[in-house]
């Protein structure tokens, strides 16, 4: 067992094949050995805990160039149901799952936010994050113009 | 005077000329009143105009100050580059099983692109994300008068192999122009999709000597070029060219997966010289006489495992060769 505790001192037990899920952990496991001092970790038990036993990806995995075949936005039932979350918390996940390595995670909540993203106008994507249209003037009348172009062949 | 308390006026009004001066008077006096209010009714609204339009500034200031705020606050600006780059990665390039030829990755890259210059930077410094070029003529055809941004979105792909759907219709010579281009990438091609006018495809098809080295997967579906009168130039260089095999692809040592879809009279297959590396062939629209003719061809794929033959009516026999 390992002992995990939150940045608000809670302390959570969890068995080493769950958080192992994490790489940053496995690795900090390893560099430590066994050992009784607790880890410091944000909420991300569950998801470890319902992927348990799954293979890990290699570590390459992401930078392979078959990557940009096999890329799709599907996302499983379960993974969907607890990504489910306002955007302040999606944003935290993401940020977590990227600290701690665990690529699964991560590419859920990319996902999602690619989701989010497509079939929308870049004006209806602003809005989605509060993004401020910062280009200049000049460029907006360009892009204005631009999309115009673009929604002519549509 | 005594009108002056009557409702209503019925009879003849008898007035002596005192009284209707007095009454002049009157009416003057408070025609001049009148007027005063009106002019203060003015004033009131014009300072109350300047007023409105001053509150209507600072409302529009705070408006700015707060979706600066909001932008700065906003969850998504905490993430790093390499996940702003993930994210956009998912949400441009299509999914492994659509028909990529159709797919609008132009239009879809170009609205990330123009979010904001955060995401416009990230964007353009995603090789991946200009590694797929899905280019569909009839969707596009303004793109077309000048293909530089073609060589720009190249040149942000760096050095990925390249995924190429194409599905080439309008009979122009900038279509030509933009197989040229690409073809002088030939040595990042991986992947290939071929669609529309044979014509159009002629500089690769029948004139192309130069290899291709990394490509692996290759997927044909071209028609004759409709339209086109046998005396015009385009005419004139398909009945050329099309007599002639196609060997364009015997320098690809990689290519393994080619998809066929005679969906013309002409057979393609036996137009063109499979390489000896490949080991899986679908073959769509076939007729029987096209099978007869393309026989010995087959039997040159030494290294053929899977054959999927679908037949030109919708019924589908599937063959296996082990």
């Amino acid at each position: 067992m390992v002992t995990l505790v939150t940045s608000d001192n809670e302390k959570f037990n969890a068995e080493k094949e769950v958080v192992e899920r994490s790489v940053l952990i496995k690795n900090m496991l390893e560099d430590v050995g066994e050992s009784d001092q607790p880890i410091p970790l944000p909420m991300f038990l569950e998801y470890c805990e319902h992927h348990r036993g799954e293979p890990l990806p290699a570590p390459d995995a992401d930078t392979s160039q078959d990557d940009t075949r096999k890329r799709t936005t599907d996302i499983s039932e379960w993974d969907q149901k607890f990504i489910t979350v306002d955007q302040e918390m999606l944003f935290e996940i993401i940020l977590a799952a990227n600290y701690l390595d665990i690529k699964s995670l991560l590419d859920v909540g990319c996902k999602t936010v690619a989701n989010m993203i497509k079939g929308k106008t870049p004006e209806e994507i602003r809005k989605l994050f509060n993004i401020v249209n910062d280009f200049t003037p000049r460029r907006r009348c360009a892009q204005i113009k631009k999309e115009n172009e673009w929604a002519e062949d549509r | 005077m005594e009108y002056l308390s009557q409702p209503r006026i019925e009879e003849q009004v008898h007035l002596e000329p005192d009284d209707l001066l007095y009454y002049r008077y009157i009416i003057s006096e408070k025609e001049a009143q009148v007027q005063s209010f009106d002019d203060q009714i003015e004033e009131l609204g014009r300072a109350h105009k300047a007023r409105i339009s001053e509150l209507k500034r600072q409302k529009d200031e705070n408006l700015v100050e707060i979706s600066v705020l909001q932008n700065v606050c906003a969850p998504i600006r905490r993430i790093p580059l390499e996940i702003l780059t993930k994210i956009l990665e998912f949400s441009c390039l299509p999914p492994r099983d659509s028909l990529l030829r159709r797919y609008d990755i132009i239009s879809t890259i170009a609205t990330v692109s123009n979010v904001c210059v955060a995401w416009k930077r990230a964007a353009a410094a995603t090789p991946k994300l200009w590694s797929v070029f899905c280019f569909d003529s009839m969707k596009h055809s303004n793109l077309l008068k000048d293909i530089s941004w073609a060589q720009d979105w190249f040149a942000r792909s760096g050095s990925m192999p390249l995924d190429v759907h194409l599905e080439l219709y309008s009979l122009e010579f900038s279509v030509t122009s933009l197989l040229e281009c690409i073809l002088e990438l030939h040595h990042r091609v991986r992947v290939l999709e071929i669609s529309g006018a044979i014509g159009n495809f002629r500089p690769l098809l029948f004139t192309f000597t130069f290899p291709f080295p990394l490509l692996e997967t290759l997927s044909i579906c071209l028609i004759e070029s409709w339209n086109v009168a046998e005396d015009s130039p385009m005419g004139y260089l398909f009945k050329h060219y099309s007599s002639r095999k196609i060997k364009s692809f015997l320098r690809a040592p990689r290519l393994q997966q080619i998809t066929v879809d005679e969906c013309e009279t002409t057979t393609m297959m036996a137009l063109l010289t499979l390489p000896e590396s490949l080991t899986s062939l679908h073959w769509i629209g076939v007729s029987r006489s096209d099978i007869k003719l393309c026989a010995n061809a087959l039997g040159l794929c030494k290294n053929l495992v899977k054959l999927c033959i679908c037949k030109l009516v919708s019924t589908i026999s599937q063959e296996h060769v082990e």
